[in-house]
């Protein structure tokens, strides 16, 4: 009896030793949230916001994070209507200072500013923000936050790459499940570019739960930012954030809309990429005249 | 030795006694000091609370409660915080409503909010309707949240109210949310939302 006791003991011990490593996606934790200001003179020029959106690959042992997910978040703060511009990282594009390359070596190269010039140069638009996250902080947020309600059209099995294993239906998401959805690619036909407008559809998720649960009350804005101060590093006061927080908590998922620039598959040299077509200066006109899409 | 004692008793009974009264006193003058929970009121009866004979109406006791939010359960600093901001937020959400509904101290609202949001409050849908008299407010009451710091908070206010308007007397309500943000030693409103309707 009392071996079976130290045997159970044993193994308990060790299943909850071994959780932590087995509840990230590759057994490693990662940065958390970043946000900062992208000029030091914060100018939210005729009542439009812009935020650059950052989700990158890093995660510990991996110094050179690329990022995976770019997205230019906008807002008219008069109309309250919006916009997703994604991005695909494979994007060719000039990054200044360092010549023509993938959009997602701006990261790795000089940082979060460094993408925030390289498409403020592309698209004339104006960024006041940025965020970036990692796996961890993008994780820890959405369980901190009791999961995100998605509709998952068909069924997602990616097992060998994100982990993902999401049956098709509409249903709330752990943390670790919206961060395998987030960068599932295999599964889909469109592959990176399914994957960027999935991102989007997280965001917008999130941000219809933000919006629910501040209608039933409005103390929840305050718990929203609890989390962000939890998973996130930021240069901006906590004075900005909150009233950032005010103003997504009012704007509704369904005047948001998402948008991918449209792009067409290409190679520059043994590399795959993507070129960004000439259409797409009508979506950054129309985008940085009126903060919506 | 009989004496002695009858001379301690004659000595003490009348300094007990006296003890206990200025005990009473003091307990009596400290209720009267402690605030309530209701926020502060001035007295003062603006001229749309008045009823035809010029009496002043009752009012709805302000019903307002303000509790720590966050993740999880507030920590003793959190509560201590709170505690701290309770009666001042308190005061506030109380001075923008009435300012709003009974027309009181309106022009506190610029010391209430800031400018963009106390002009926006002036303008909003959210005040008593203009040649409305004879106010009453039937229910005042605001739970406020107020985040670890106690630098940030949001209330949700509801406010039932009666009224004569074109000499008929209606039944309205207004629910609203602040957005408050601790400002020197008080807060100011930096944003609201809100609806304000007829009740059948």
């Amino acid at each position: 009896m009392r071996y079976r006791s130290l045997a159970l003991l044993l193994m308990i011990t060790t299943i909850v030793g071994i959780f932590p490593l087995l509840s990230t996606v590759d057994g490693t934790a990662a940065a958390p949230v970043l946000v900062g200001r992208v000029h030091d003179n914060y100018d939210p020029s005729d009542g439009k916001i812009f935020v650059l959106i950052i989700g990158t690959d890093a995660r510990n042992g991996n110094p050179n994070a690329r990022a995976d997910a770019i997205h230019i978040a906008g807002i008219n703060t008069k109309t309250l209507k919006g916009g997703i511009l994604n991005f695909p990282r494979d994007s060719w594009v000039s990054i200044p200072g360092y010549g023509s390359s993938k959009i997602n070596e701006a990261v790795t190269a000089g940082g979060p500013e460094l993408l925030a010039r390289t498409l403020e140069n592309l698209t004339g638009i104006r960024l006041d923000y940025w965020v970036m996250t990692g796996f961890h902080g993008f994780q820890g947020a959405v369980k901190d936050l009791g999961g995100v309600k998605m509709h998952i059209p068909s069924a997602v099995y990616d097992r060998g790459y994100s982990g993902a294993n999401l049956k098709a239906g509409t249903y709330k998401l752990k943390g670790f499940e919206a961060l395998a959805y987030a960068r599932a690619r295999h599964p889909f036909m469109q592959g990176d570019l399914a994957r960027t407008r999935n991102q989007s559809r997280i965001l917008l998720a999130l941000l219809s739960k933000l919006r629910s649960e501040v209608a039933d009350s409005p103390a929840a804005l305050l718990k929203w930012m609890a989390v962000t101060k939890e998973h996130t590093r930021y240069d901006i006061s906590p004075d900005e954030m909150f009233r950032l927080g005010v103003l997504a908590s009012q704007v509704r998922a369904r005047d948001v809309a998402n948008v991918t620039v449209p792009v067409s598959i290409g190679a520059v040299g043994a590399a795959s990429v993507v070129f960004i077509q000439g259409g797409a200066r009508f979506l950054y006109q129309r985008f940085r005249q009126t903060g919506s899409l | 030795m009989s004496t002695m004692i009858n001379v301690q008793r004659r000595f003490w009974v009348p300094v007990v006694a006296g003890a206990v009264t200025v005990a009473v006193a003091l307990v009596l003058l400290g209720l009267l000091a402690v605030p309530t929970g209701n926020p502060a009121d001035s007295g003062e009866v603006p001229p749309v609370a008045v009823g035809p004979d010029g009496e002043a109406l009752p009012q709805a006791k302000w019903k307002v409660s303000v509790f720590p939010s966050g993740i999880g359960k507030p920590s003793r600093s959190q509560k201590a915080a709170v505690s701290k901001q309770r009666d001042t937020l308190q005061n506030v959400v109380a001075q923008v409503f009435d300012a709003l509904i009974l027309r009181k101290d309106t022009g506190r609202l610029k010391s209430l909010a800031t400018p963009g949001a106390a002009a926006a409050l002036r303008r909003s849908k959210l005040q008593l309707p203009k040649d409305m008299t004879e106010v009453e407010t039937l229910r005042r009451s605001a739970r406020v949240g107020v985040d670890e710091k106690a630098t940030h908070a949001a209330a949700r206010v509801l406010i039932t109210f009666k009224g004569v308007l074109d000499d008929k007397t209606i039944r309205m309500q207004q629910r609203s949310t602040l957005w408050l943000q601790k400002s020197g030693a008080g807060w100011r409103v930096i944003a609201f939302s809100g609806t304000m309707g007829r009740l059948r």
